[in-house]
């Protein structure tokens, strides 16, 4: 292992102003069972330290998997050079100053799933192979569990020392049925920031049996009508829109760029009084952010409050530029990937509504449903956000009915959000082990939710 | 730390004598450099070296993987044990037939700049400085009041990639990948727009960079006051990026082999059959100057070629990995890449090229549009749907024309249809002018009865 500390006391020897070290020991586990065939039994480490300087107001980055004693010099010297390059066109990099942090904090977890044998994680995936395979229809199961142990430290000359491990395991099913030579999909999953536990505490039989019957009932239904609907949203979906449609546009350095929609709108009203949307690094079900990877302490922050845009996320140095408090959403996939800001667990507050009165009022909508999305995406600065749903359910007089599938929404940041008529009261967030959220080539565990909400317009079309 | 062969050469040692049938081992050792831009100005500049290896072991029909960042020979006894006991726990998988075996080259393409390796951080600043001043100045003679870059930058990958075999098969090759993406933003009246400058490339050409820099800022004027469309069936004009992004995901992971014997490819038993329009060819080009995609061996040391995948309309060729050929009975096409080093491989196209033996200028088709969208910028289309030609995608940059005459500027619609139907009987025509996204090389396509939903 690097001694990070000794790393940014040679940099500071050298020259640099502020300096700040991150190692990372990440380990990966990935089996996936093709219709019964083992497709994969992987294991992956990446491990490696990346070096962030500022010599004369200016920054650079380096990073190496290479931990010789020469390899770490070379680091040094690539990392100051780049700051001194930056001088002819770059721009001055500034970060807050905060209290210095030295903590080690570990997951909870009751059995480390990489000390299980491989035979019973195995046994697992071709069980729950099979049972979705029996399903009428279906012509192709893959079964996947993944875990992972994301070992970091990170160091600074603010004399901050954060140690963090976070275990994660996940399993997932891909069903395809085939009906009168139509062919449709169904992919679902679920994952915990826990052990082997995890897997132990749930039937995964069942699990591919829903899924594969998802799949079977999916592919003998029509596809929607295009146009616009009211539509009921599940936890799931409205993870993914708030994720989507909201909250990258909050980020610091996409708005420090000008690329966001929201650039410049901290106290307007950009949402229904009903929502307030949240960023929690340690709430039940999703990804588990303690420390971001500046070592800021992870607030609970409430981007928006009553449908107004109380503040953007934060690294120390977007603080630096816009304003506002430390959030701690600096965040980086790995030590050898710069500092981004990013959300960790994105959710919507719950109201008081229950469940089945968002449906009541409803004479023909959509009731738009997660089990089988595949995720969505942004563009913040033209303010449109879009994200596919899984087979979901045409409402007729306030009951969800006929079964629809390749439903594809889309909307615009400033005026979705302003027709969420209705929360509910069931609040459930998710977290994955076999994906996370992309941006700038970087992808990074979080989490999303909410409780079922309805909104009053949504653009929807369908493929298929 | 060690060099690749090196490893390599002790791990496959070390197997052997621990009993394994096979051992096969890739790895990549390279450089990159990142040039990011954020509000017209560098951000930070990010210099990652980094190697990494994955061996995969069979015992019998048992196979295992493990892939690892350690590159010092202390490191590979607790790889082989870690591997090993991976490998025995593994079912056996029926189909297995071995790693592939005998490497060779296809025909040697362009595919290592060796200026990209020699260039200075402050060189490649310079070349950033010039594309944003480029975008803006393009952005400004159109009469903005305002034009930025926002987000972005450019990218330099500098790599060597080893493959070997317990069998003595060796073969490397030295690559180069050259990536300019950021957003545009331009404003008037209070009224923003925003285009994309992307640039994929083995080599940097600096006045290719410029031309798209400019381009960016030219196309970032023309969407402003963008708005919603009514519902209903359209004609719509692909731009050639929009009908690479597009086939990407919905056509052409169904040309796998893997794909089609797991019952994931609309294709399967089509072999012969007419799948799409009899004017349209679909390639397999690794051979392409300079190619995203182009390459003289796949990931398992067999030769790529180029080949007909789909002539005149008719499904002529799968892409075969080495598992996937033995599988039918037959050899791979030299189509085998991986996800990670240590994953298995998966069929997939080197450069995917459309070509029509009936184009128009692009421009000619625009003014054929009836009543319809032409369409710069798509998002979400990764989610269109490769098991049945599904086509999802949401507008976020077009044109809504009638009679060959633009409207006005449409953003927030989604794009719904079927690739095969637009590829076959809904396709109305093909452009000259094709380009080039990552390894997809296509055409404009016009297509007619395009399912948009409206806000």
């Amino acid at each position: 292992m690097v001694d990070l500390e000794e790393l940014v006391s040679k940099a500071e020897r050298l020259g640099a102003s502020y300096v700040d070290a991150r190692y990372q020991d990440r380990l990966y586990e990935l089996i996936i069972i093709d219709n019964g065939v083992v497709r994969e039994y992987s294991v992956n480490r990446r491990c490696g330290v990346g070096l962030r300087v500022v010599v004369d107001g200016y920054m650079g980055f380096a990073s190496t998997n290479i931990l010789s004693r020469k390899s770490l010099d070379k680091l040094v010297e690539h990392a100051f050079s780049i700051a001194r390059a930056m001088k002819s066109y770059g721009r001055k990099f500034s970060l807050v100053e905060r209290p210095s942090v030295r903590d080690r904090v570990v997951s909870s977890y009751k059995k480390d799933p990489f000390e299980i044998d491989s035979s019973e994680k195995i046994e697992i995936l071709m069980s729950s192979y099979k049972v979705g395979r029996s399903v009428e229809g279906v012509v192709s199961v893959v079964t996947r569990m993944g875990m992972e142990l994301d070992h970091r430290l990170y160091a600074s000359s603010y004399g901050d020392y954060v140690e963090t491990k976070t275990y994660l395991i996940g399993f997932s099913v891909y069903s395809i049925a085939r009906y009168n030579g139509v062919m449709e999909r169904v992919y679902d999953g679920e994952s915990m920031v826990a052990g082997w536990e995890f897997i132990e505490g749930r039937d995964w039989d069942s699990f591919s049996k829903e899924v594969s019957e998802l799949a079977s009932r999916a592919v003998k239904a029509p596809t929607l009508k295009p146009g616009v609907y009211t539509a009921v949203l599940d936890n799931e979906m409205v993870g993914l829109m708030l994720h989507e449609a909201f909250g990258h546009a909050t980020e610091g350095d996409i708005v420090e760029s000008r690329d966001s929609i929201l650039y410049g709108r901290l106290g307007e009203r950009v949402a229904s009084p009903l929502v307030t949307i949240v960023d929690d690094g340690s709430v039940k079900g999703g990804y588990y952010v303690v420390y971001d990877d500046e070592g800021t302490p992870k607030k609970k922050v409430a981007t928006v409050e009553n449908g107004v845009l109380k503040t953007y996320l934060h690294s120390l140095s977007t603080v630096s530029s816009l304003g506002g408090e430390p959030t701690g959403n600096a965040r980086s996939m790995d030590y050898s990937s710069p500092i981004l800001v990013r959300q960790t667990n994105t959710y919507m507050e719950p109201r008081d509504y229950r469940v089945e009165e968002l449906f009541e009022d409803i004479d023909y909508g959509v009731y738009i449903r997660g089990r089988g999305a595949l995720g969505g995406q942004v563009d913040t600065c033209m303010g449109t956000f879009t994200f596919t749903a899984g087979p979901s359910y045409v409402i007729e007089k306030g009951e969800p009915t006929k079964l629809v599938r390749g439903v594809m929404l889309s909307g615009y940041i400033l005026e979705t959000l302003k027709n969420v008529d209705a929360v509910a009261r069931d609040l459930r967030v998710k977290t994955s082990a076999f994906g996370g959220c992309g941006k700038d080539g970087q992808t990074v565990r979080v989490g999303d939710g909410g409780p079922h909400v309805r909104v009053k317009r949504i653009t929807i079309g369908s493929g298929g | 730390m060690a060099d690749m062969y090196s490893i390599a050469d002790r791990l496959i040692s070390k197997l052997m004598e621990r009993g394994v049938s096979e051992v096969e081992f890739y790895g990549v050792l390279g450089r990159s450099i990142e040039v990011d831009v954020s509000n017209n100005v560098v951000k930070r500049v990010i210099d990652r070296v980094a190697g990494s290896y994955g061996v995969r072991v069979a015992i019998g029909k048992r196979v295992g993987s493990y892939g690892s960042e350690e590159l010092s020979l202390e490191s590979l006894d607790s790889v082989v044990d870690k591997v090993l006991s991976i490998t025995k726990c593994s079912p056996e998988d029926r189909y297995w037939s071995g790693f592939s075996r005998g490497y060779s080259r296809g025909v040697g393409v362009s595919v290592y700049d060796k200026r990209l390796e020699t260039m200075s951080h402050s060189e490649l600043l310079e070349v950033m400085k010039n594309a944003v001043d480029a975008s803006i100045e393009s952005a400004r003679r159109r009469g903005v009041d305002e034009a930025i870059v926002t987000r972005g930058g450019l990218a330099v990958n500098i790599y060597d990639v080893y493959i070997a075999n317990s069998y003595g098969d060796r073969i490397s090759d030295k690559f180069t990948k050259f990536l300019v993406y950021y957003d545009v933003k331009t404003s008037r009246g209070g009224d923003e727009s925003t285009y994309p400058a992307i640039v994929t490339s083995r080599r940097l050409d600096e006045e290719a960079v410029y031309r798209e820099a400019s381009r960016a800022g030219e196309y970032s004027t023309l969407f402003i006051k963008a708005r919603g469309l009514e519902s209903g069936l359209y004609q719509v004009l692909l731009s050639p990026r929009v009908t690479g992004w597009i086939i990407e995901s919905s056509l052409a992971p169904a040309f796998s082999a893997l794909n089609i014997q797991e019952n994931r490819s609309p294709l399967k038993n089509r072999l012969g059959e007419n799948v799409l329009s009899s004017d349209i060819d679909v390639l397999d080009n690794p051979v392409i100057k300079w190619g995203y995609g182009s390459r003289s061996f796949d990931d398992e040391g067999y030769s790529t070629n180029r080949k007909a995948v789909v002539e005149k309309g008719v499904f002529k060729k799968i892409l075969y990995n080495h598992y996937t050929a033995r599988r039918d009975g037959v050899v791979s096409t030299g189509n085998g890449f991986r996800r990670t080093p240590s994953s298995a491989t998966y069929p997939g196209f080197t450069n995917f090229v459309l070509e029509s033996r009936s184009t128009s200028v692009f421009d000619e088709l625009f003014s054929s549009v009836r009543r319809g969208l032409v369409v710069y910028g798509v998002i979400g289309y990764w989610m269109s749907n490769p098991v049945n030609g599904g086509v999802q995608a949401t507008v976020t940059h077009a044109l809504y024309v009638e009679n060959g005459g633009v409207k006005y500027p449409v953003k927030g619609v989604v794009l719904g249809g079927n690739i095969y139907e637009w590829l076959g009987c809904k396709l109305l025509g093909v452009s000259k002018e094709v380009e080039s996204t990552e390894n997809m090389y296509t055409p404009g396509i016009l297509v007619e009865g395009v399912n948009v939903a409206g806000g």
